[in-house]
């Protein structure tokens, strides 16, 4: 097992979840995941933290989320606190130097963290005051 | 696809903004009795905009785009407004003092301070609001939810700061601030 990835956590939560990831680019992707009815075997990742039309993943028992951009204070982590969902936000490599950068073009950056994740077991190990990781399994 | 009429969008577009909505919390949040908002939601899974799940309606990508084309049809001309721009500016401060504030609340397990804080932003924003209804009298719904939820916190239903199954604070927030954001024809940052 090792750290593939880091960012901040929404909040600490000795829960540790596990699931491949997957990664949901718009609206309609969400729904075909809800629909498939497998949404509790995947940690979900998402670009940003204003990434709205997670909500109805959220409600329906998501059980993990990382982001690649955003802040705890964003409308997702406010909402991965409440619903306790361990969400890991501003995700990055730790294979890379690759970081978000806020107001910059992180086209690139996001593609690097897609291509990595995307379709990988993970644990999200949330058990922190500050940064969460993202576990190959 | 048939353009939304008012009813239809004040329907479809609860489902757009919340997105976790169901048919009672639609009517609620709207006004409408219950049996319109049924029927405006059975013809709307019809027609392909959105499905029944649950106690949820979770509204499609087709029906967001129609509740979109509502917004481009009904505010284009508003869209120009000097006066709506700076407001919305005004706005961004107040959105991030707010989410700061919802923060905090909930690291602090409800301190009752931090609390005290968030519902005098909250009321100023009410106000801020108000001063929209002129040229968008719809957003009364927005100013009577926002009381009703402030009443509720105030008489310790704490749920209604920032719980997201219940008409809380920050779900209303949120629903404006994506509805100001549709009315400007703006798209969220999705940061």
């Amino acid at each position: 097992m090792s750290v593939i990835a880091e960012g901040m956590i929404s909040f600490a939560t000795k829960s540790r979840v596990s699931g491949v990831v997957k990664y949901l680019p718009d609206p309609q992707s969400v729904m075909d995941l809800i629909q498939s009815g497998k949404l509790q075997d995947h940690i979900l990742l998402v670009q940003g933290g204003t990434t709205t039309f997670l909500s109805p993943a959220l409600t329906m028992g998501a059980i993990g989320v990382i982001t690649m951009s955003g802040a705890p204070e964003s409308h997702l982590g406010i909402l991965s606190r409440e619903f306790q969902i361990p969400c890991v936000m501003t995700a990055y490599l730790t294979n890379s130097e690759s970081r978000y950068a806020p107001g910059g073009d992180n086209d690139a950056h996001f593609k690097e963290v897609i291509e990595a994740l995307d379709g990988k077991k993970v644990e999200i190990d949330a058990d922190d005051d500050e940064t969460g990781r993202i576990i190959a399994l | 696809m048939t353009p939304l009429n008012d009813t239809d969008f004040a329907v479809l577009n609860a489902a757009h903004l919340n997105k976790m909505a169901g048919p009672a919390s639609i009517a609620a949040a709207t006004q409408l009795d219950q049996g319109t908002v049924d029927e405006v939601l059975d013809r709307a899974q019809q027609n392909g905009l959105g499905q029944k799940t649950g106690n949820q309606f979770l509204i499609f990508p087709d029906g967001s785009k129609a509740v979109l084309e509502y917004y481009d049809r009904t505010y284009g001309e508003l869209r120009d407004s000097d006066e709506l721009g700076a407001w919305y500016e005004r706005f961004e401060t107040v959105n991030t003092q707010f989410i700061q504030h919802i923060t905090d609340w909930q690291n602090t397990g409800g301190d009752e301070g931090v609390e005290a804080k968030l519902i005098k932003t909250v009321n100023r924003h009410v106000r801020a609001v108000e001063k929209l209804l002129p040229q968008i009298p719809r957003y009364e719904q927005y100013v009577r939810r926002f009381h009703e939820a402030i009443s509720k916190v105030d008489r310790g239903e704490t749920d209604f700061v920032c719980k997201p199954t219940v008409d809380s604070i920050h779900n209303i927030w949120f629903e404006f601030h994506e509805d100001i954001l549709s009315v400007l024809g703006r798209p969220r940052d999705t940061t």
